[in-house]
This record gives C-alpha cells, sequence and structure tokens, in this order.
C-alpha cells in the first residue's frame, strides 16, 4: 500500500472515531431555563416560580446540574440567594428521568433519587414527579417547564 | 441434707429420663406413620413373581446395565434397590402370599449383598445423593431390623450419601428430600437428637428466598439461579410435597411444625402450585421444561398432598376442599381467575370453560432448563411468548415426538432448516419490557421480544376476557433470508376443520396449504377469529414421529407415532419489516356461535397494535387493556382519552363513561410511579395513590406508586370512587 494511502486510511479512521465520540443526539441534553414550576402538596397546588430569581438547568449525557439565584443579589444577600445542585442522571424510554442528587446547598437533600417522567415539546420540556424525603417531612408533586437556551 | 441432696439430683435426672421417654414415644410414632406411609402401596403377588424371576443367583436382576452409569441412562440401577423395597413389602404384609416367605427374606439379603458389593456410583449426583439413599432407606424401615447387621452397617455409608453436606443438599428442590432421607434414617438408628436438628432444618424451609433458589413472592418456584421457572416440577413434589409430607409425620408430637409455617405451604400450593395446574387438577404442560419430552399420563393428581395439610390447619380449608372435589370429579372448575407471576414471567387466566397461560422470559431470568441429562432436547423456543389454551386439559397430550418446535401456540419464530443443539437452548432474556397487568381477575401481558436464538424482534400482546382473548403483535422484524412465522396453535387434532373464506362457511380438508381471505377457523369448540380476513397457514394432517427423536437419553421408544395435529399460522415472509399480526380465539364454542359473532368481531375493539401501543377494548364489558411502549394517548371511547407519561400498563373498568377501577403495572421493572391522566375529574386519593384534577382541561392525573423491590412487576389495582 502506498504512504498516503496508509495515511488516508489512518485519517479516516480517526474521523471515525471523532464521530463515534460525539455526544449522542439526545433531545434532554442541552441548557435548559425554568419558566414555570408548580408543586401540589396535599391537597392544593400553589406556583413555586419566583419571577425574582433564575433557575437554569444544564444536562449532558451523563450529569445534570441546576444553578439558581436572585436576579438582584445587591439586595438579596439572605443564605438562599444562590443555589445549585447535580449529580447523575438515567433516562429510560425516553421519558424515565431519574436523578441521583449528589451535591447540594442544602445537604438534607443529597443522596437521594427523583423519578421524574419528561416530555419535550418543541422547546419545552416538561418535568413531573413526586419529590418524597421522609425524614424531611417532604412529600409533593411538581410540575415544571423549561425552556431550552439557545446559543 | 443428704436427703435434700439427692432430691436436686434425683429431679433433673427424672426430668430427663421423662423428656427421653417422650421423645423416644414421639419417634416411635412417626417411624410407624412413615413405615404405614410405605405399606400403603398394594402389595401384588404376580408382581412379586415377576421380581423374583427375574433375579440372578449373585443377587443382580436381569435386565439391568449394571455398567452403564451414564448420565443420559437414566441410572435403571434404581430399579434394583426400588425393587428389593417392594419384596420387603410383601414380606412384611400380611394379606400377601409372601409374607415372612423365607425365600423372599433370602433375596432381599442377596439383593442387598450384591448392591453393597458392588456400590453402583451413578455420573449424576441425584442417582447417589438421593435415588439409593431413598430406596436402601425405605428398605431398612420396612425389614432392616430383621437384615444380617453387618450387611445393614455395610449399607449405611450409601444411605448416608444422603446428607446436610451433599452437593445435592443446596438450597433448591432437593434439599428437604435429601434431610427427608436423612431423617428417616436416624429414625431407623433411633437418634432422637440428630433427628431433632434435621427436622427442624427441614421445618425452616418453608420460607421465601426470591432472586435464590426457592420460593418467590410470586409463589412460584425457582430451582436453581437461572430463574427458570421449576414450581410445578421441583416445586411441587420435591419441595411442597415433601415437606407436606413431613409436617403430617410430625403432626401432634414434640417436632410438630409451626401454625405459620404450615399455612405458608398451603398460600404457596393454593396460590403457586395450582394455579399453574389445569383447574388445580392436571399438570399442566406450559410449564413443563425439560420433562417435556417424557410420556405422561393423563390423570386428576392425589388429594392426599390437602389431605395432610388438612390434618394441621383450617386455613383456607374452603378453598382446599374445593381442589379435592375437582380432583375426584365430584365437582366442575367454577373458578375465574387471572395471575401474573412476576418473577418469572409467567401468565395464568382461568374461567370455569378454559385453562390459558403465557409464558415469557426477560432480562431477569432465563428462557428454558438446560436439556440436563438428554431430555428436552428441542425446547429452545418454548418460552418465546408460549400460549397454550386447554378446555380439558388433555389437548396437548403426548403429542410431543410428532411436534414442530418451531410452531409453537402463540410464539413467532424463524422457521430454520433445523434447531440448534441442545447446548443452546438455555438463553438469557434481551429485552426487560415483558410483563402484565391484572387485577386477578382480567389481565393483559406484554412481551417486547427479542430471541436470543436468531434476534427476530416482535411485540406481543394478550388481551384477556371472559369469553374470549386477543393476541397482538407488530414490529416483526428479522434479518435472515428465511420465514418468520407466528403460530395462533398447534394442538392435536379433535375434530373435522372448518372455517369462513370469502363469506362462505366450508369444510378444511386433510392437508396443509395456504388460505387468503379467511374470516375465521374452528376446531375441537375453539374459534379464531380473524378481525380483517387473513391470509394463513393451515395443516390438519397426520404427523409422525418418535420419542427418541425429542431427548438424548437411552432407552427411549424407536417406535413410529402417529398423530393427528392441527396448526394454524401466520407467515409474514422472509426477513420481514414491521410485519403483524391480530387475532381473537374464542374458547368453547360451536361453529354456529362463533358463525353468528364473528360478523361484529364479539364486541372487541382493536385499538392500538403498533410499535408504541398495543390497546384492545370490549364494550360489553367496559373494559380497556393497554400497553405502552412508550409515553403516549390513546382515546378509549368517545371523548375519553388516557395518556401514560412513560412506559406502561393500564387496564380501566369505564361505566357510563366515568372510570370506575384503574389496574396499572410497569412491566420493565424500572418505575417507582406511574402516572396516567383520564378525561374527567376523580377527586381521589388512597394509601399508594394521589390524583391531580386539572379543571381547565377535564382531565385527572393518577399518580400511582408502584411495588418495589421482591414485589417489582405487580399490579396495583384501584376503585375509582
Amino acid at each position: 500500500m502506498k504512504p498516503h494511502l496508509v495515511l488516508t486510511a489512518i485519517a479516516a479512521l480517526f474521523a471515525l472515531i471523532g464521530c463515534r465520540s460525539k455526544q449522542p443526539d439526545v433531545p434532554i441534553i442541552g441548557t435548559w431555563e425554568l419558566i414555570s414550576a408548580t408543586t401540589t402538596e396535599k391537597d392544593s397546588t400553589f406556583s413555586t416560580f419566583d419571577p425574582t430569581r433564575k433557575m437554569i438547568k444544564i444536562i449532558n449525557p451523563t450529569h445534570f446540574a441546576f444553578l439558581n439565584h436572585a436576579t438582584n443579589r445587591e439586595k438579596d444577600t439572605s443564605a438562599t440567594a444562590f443555589t445549585a445542585g447535580g449529580g447523575t442522571y438515567t433516562l429510560a424510554s425516553d421519558s424515565v428521568y431519574t436523578e441521583n442528587l449528589e451535591y447540594f446547598s442544602d445537604k438534607n437533600w443529597e443522596n437521594h433519587q427523583f423519578q421524574f417522567v419528561v416530555k419535550i415539546v418543541q422547546d419545552t420540556l416538561i418535568q413531573k414527579g413526586v419529590e418524597k424525603l421522609e425524614k424531611l417531612g417532604i412529600d409533593h408533586v411538581i410540575i415544571e417547564k423549561y425552556k431550552r437556551v439557545k446559543q | 441434707m443428704k436427703a435434700i441432696h439427692r432430691w436436686l439430683l434425683a429431679v433433673p435426672i427424672l426430668i430427663l429420663s421423662v423428656s427421653f421417654c417422650l421423645a423416644q414415644n414421639d419417634l416411635k410414632l412417626i417411624r410407624e406413620r412413615i413405615v404405614a406411609d410405605l405399606m400403603t402401596t398394594k402389595s401384588v403377588d404376580s408382581q412379586v413373581e415377576s421380581i423374583l424371576a427375574k433375579m440372578n443367583d449373585d443377587g443382580s436382576f436381569q435386565g439391568i446395565n449394571y455398567a452403564d452409569l451414564s448420565r443420559t441412562a437414566s441410572f435403571p440401577h434404581g430399579g434394583h434397590t426400588r425393587d428389593l423395597v417392594y419384596l420387603a413389602k410383601a414380606y412384611k404384609n400380611k394379606s400377601s402370599k409372601y409374607y415372612r416367605n423365607k425365600q423372599v427374606k433370602e433375596q432381599i439379603i442377596s439383593g442387598l449383598n450384591y448392591w453393597v458389593k458392588n456400590d453402583f456410583v451413578g455420573d449424576n449426583w441425584h442417582d447417589n445423593q438421593i435415588t439409593t439413599p431413598t430406596n436402601l432407606g425405605n428398605l431398612m424401615l420396612v425389614i432392616g431390623d430383621e437384615l444380617p447387621k453387618d450387611l445393614v452397617a455395610k449399607a449405611q455409608p450409601m444411605i448416608g450419601r444422603a446428607n446436610m453436606n451433599a452437593s445435592g443438599a443446596r438450597p433448591s428442590g432437593d434439599r428437604i428430600v435429601i434431610a427427608g432421607i436423612l431423617a428417616k434414617n436416624l429414625l431407623f438408628q433411633n437418634d432422637y437428637q440428630a433427628f431433632d436438628k434435621i427436622i427442624k432444618i427441614i421445618e425452616g424451609e418453608m420460607k421465601f428466598a426470591t432472586g435464590e433458589r426457592g420460593m418467590q413472592h410470586d409463589y412460584s418456584f425457582h430451582h436453581r439461579v437461572d430463574r427458570v421457572n421449576n414450581t410445578s416440577s421441583y416445586g411441587y413434589g420435591k419441595y411442597a410435597n415433601a415437606y407436606g409430607e413431613w409436617s403430617y409425620y410430625v403432626a401432634g408430637t414434640r417436632y410438630a411444625f409451626a401454625k405459620e409455617k404450615i399455612n405458608h405451604l398451603v398460600d404457596y400450593y393454593l396460590d403457586g402450585i395450582y394455579k399453574q395446574m389445569v383447574y388445580g387438577i392436571y399438570e399442566d404442560i406450559s410449564v413443563k421444561n425439560r420433562s417435556i419430552s417424557g410420556k405422561a399420563t393423563f390423570q386428576p393428581q392425589s388429594t392426599l398432598e390437602i389431605e395432610r395439610l388438612l390434618v394441621s390447619t383450617d386455613y383456607r380449608k374452603a378453598e382446599l376442599a374445593d381442589i379435592i372435589r375437582l380432583r375426584r370429579g365430584e365437582a366442575k372448575p367454577s373458578a375465574s381467575f387471572a395471575k401474573f407471576f412476576w418473577q418469572t414471567e409467567h401468565f395464568v387466566f382461568q374461567r370455569p370453560r378454559f385453562y390459558t397461560t403465557v409464558r415469557m422470559f426477560s432480562t431477569r431470568n432465563r428462557n428454558m432448563e438446560e436439556p440436563y441429562n438428554g431430555p428436552g432436547k428441542l425446547t429452545h423456543h418454548r418460552a418465546d411468548g408460549t400460549n397454550y389454551l386447554m378446555l380439558k386439559g388433555d389437548e396437548y397430550h403426548n403429542i410431543w415426538p410428532v411436534y414442530n418446535w418451531q410452531k409453537i401456540s402463540g410464539t413467532t419464530i424463524l422457521q430454520k432448516p433445523q434447531l440448534p443443539g441442545p447446548n443452546d437452548i438455555q438463553k438469557e432474556g434481551l429485552t426487560d419490557f415483558v410483563g402484565a397487568v391484572t387485577d386477578g381477575v382480567y389481565g393483559a401481558v406484554v412481551f417486547d421480544f427479542k430471541s436470543p436464538h436468531d434476534l427476530v424482534e416482535a411485540k406481543k400482546s394478550w388481551f384477556f376476557f371472559d369469553e374470549e382473548f386477543v393476541c397482538l403483535g407488530t414490529d416483526i422484524k428479522s434479518k435472515p433470508d428465511m420465514p418468520v412465522v407466528t403460530t395462533v396453535n398447534q394442538v392435536l387434532m379433535r375434530s373435522d376443520v372448518r372455517m369462513m373464506q370469502e363469506g362462505a362457511r366450508k369444510s378444511v380438508p386433510k392437508g396443509s396449504r395456504t388460505l387468503d381471505k379467511v374470516k375465521w377457523v374452528h376446531h375441537d369448540r375453539i374459534g379464531y377469529i380473524f378481525p380483517q380476513p387473513a391470509t394463513v397457514g393451515l395443516s390438519n394432517q397426520t404427523e409422525t414421529g418418535r420419542w427418541s427423536d425429542i431427548t438424548d437419553q437411552k432407552n427411549i421408544s424407536r417406535e413410529l407415532v402417529s398423530e393427528e395435529v392441527f396448526a394454524l399460522w401466520f407467515n409474514h415472509g422472509n426477513k420481514p419489516t414491521g410485519a403483524s399480526y391480530q387475532y381473537i380465539v374464542v374458547p368453547d364454542v360451536s361453529e354456529q356461535q362463533l358463525a353468528e359473532s364473528a360478523s361484529t368481531n364479539r364486541s372487541i375493539e382493536i385499538l392500538a397494535n403498533n410499535a408504541e401501543v398495543q390497546a384492545v377494548r370490549h364494550s360489553k364489558l367496559g373494559i380497556t387493556q393497554l400497553a405502552f411502549y412508550k409515553a403516549g394517548t390513546m382515546e378509549i371511547e368517545k371523548g375519553v382519552n388516557v395518556s401514560m407519561d412513560s412506559q406502561g400498563m393500564a387496564m380501566l373498568k369505564m361505566q357510563g363513561g366515568r372510570l370506575k377501577e384503574l389496574t396499572v403495572a410497569d412491566p420493565s421493572r424500572k418505575l417507582n410511579r406511574i402516572m396516567l391522566s383520564v378525561t374527567g375529574t376523580y377527586k381521589a386519593k388512597g394509601d399508594n395513590y394521589r390524583t391531580l384534577v386539572d379543571e381547565e382541561h377535564n382531565s385527572t392525573l393518577f399518580i400511582v406508586d408502584l411495588p418495589q423491590r421482591v414485589y417489582s412487576g405487580k399490579s396495583v389495582h384501584l376503585k375509582v370512587e
């Protein structure tokens, strides 16, 4: 085989490997901004969306992370002015999204698993599920909507 | 003082003596019960004569090839020790002509002498740890006290191969059997201390062992860690009956088993074993493994096991009594149930006039038992969605030598020139969306099937109602250039075959052919309706084969067997991509009734049969059953939508457009909860569910907690008030 053919073959191989190492085309992967949130606890449903704050959720092929801050940090000097969390996740059958919360501002929430169902309609991600933490007395249904953050 | 000391010393000695005496009395009683049990089998004089006639001078028997100890020879040596026990029973039986006959006793001694001199050890551990110790142990209990002491001593090491350190005594269906042999031998030796320990081991075996060898939480039984269903084989005779036998032997003595253990056994019989037997009466061929290749007799099972249970408990007595009446032929089947064995991927559906099953496998269990020691060498596809239907129970009786093992009722199989070898039977499942939804009375089954043998794919589902069931298949794919076939049924032919083709009712002459535009087929009181007239293969002709063709065991009949067989199937062609099928099975129906109801498809509406959802509605019953392979929405009746937010199964009972009952399940076993929306407002709440009403959209979201861990895969049933 001629040297340039060998080089071409090697280049093609690398290109192939490069293609394979690209992130899979999974719709949930990306950066999402929270646009609405409701919580249902016992028999009452209320909005937990706070327009004075902004939250984004970043999902890569293996991990998720969310960052939440008060938009006016100068006025809000409380300890919760900024919260964040993250960990690994799994997605089964395109809809069963399970977060393993390994990092969070509030330690009590760490190392717990939360299973949700997700649905993506165009640029909107809807996340629905139950957050239950018996030791904190938490047991509520959340429905959150996110908009994909475009680059 | 000395007198007090003497008294203080005497009291414990007295207590010990009384305790010893009571134990001795109990041991005597237990031994008497066992011997009485052994002696219940009739001693037929002609049989004794025949055994004596085939005995050689050296104590061996003619007709046994003592040299062949291989696994596939099936240890004919067992016949030697079994016949010695038969002779001993005749010798001890007052009504026998051979009662206390000296010649018989001499022959027993001669036969035992031959055995202990040679100590035949088979290649299969079972021969040495169960077969030989069972027979020799029984021989000792019946006549051991009258045999020469040195001969008895020489037999002891052979009986002693049944011990709790033996390989066969691992947790499994064999453990109680081996412990039982040991316990009997301890009774013979009058060793009450060791007997006490063994009886406690036996008593402790009645327990759940989900994920391991033993009883699973759905009351199916796994003999091995391959998680293949062994309920009606190892889990019945060797586990349940052996346990029940000992509970009977020790009843009323200091060794009696705890009530909760016996009641656990009752649950296992009623919710496990008897729900895997046709009407609780006959063996069900659906759950047989390699033993399918052995010739069987069709007869009701014994009532003895139940009678023994009732000695110790009244728990669920009425249900046990029903099974006794059924087995004695004093009552007709009347029970209706649907049961999914979620640890075993096996579904059973019974109505008073029919019994049907679906056998499957998944990533959680293997497909079929390995063909240990030779039998079952063609059973590769017997769990590929096998759907047998029985009205009496003998519809497939001994069909196996002439059976087409690639056209198994209910399955979708690549038609290969021949099946792979026996070593390629047992496989891991490749899919996890395998399961059922059931409220205990109705149910539906789903099998996201991918063959580990040849990678054929099919999404299969079954929907069961009172008088019919619906079978759907879709997304059928295969790459090899060979046909893929879904078999509706392959069964013994018991009547003429009739059909409706292009609007005309006609008989189907004997033969094998492809038929177009068939609306229904009728054979042996069963109707098969094609909602859309279909092209099907139909064969009704004589098939031939040999019992020796279906096993690698030696000494199996090579005689040619002929049986008339009816088979009906869909041929999806070579390399199908996205093929599908649909049919309705109507058990116990006359041709006339079938003809009258087929045009309306018996009030059954197939709502969907695609790669995302399979759903069927029975409008007369108001029941809709759905299998969502992924999140989706389905209109189940005018204006009523059901949306599942993930994969899952649901069954809805509606009345006047309102939801009355909801049952859900997760075949994938990945969900903690199921979320399902139904049109209408339902403000309801229970221990395991809650609802969110969306007044604006006139919809209610049901959030249902699913059973986890050992109950994962089990359905949740809600009554919506």
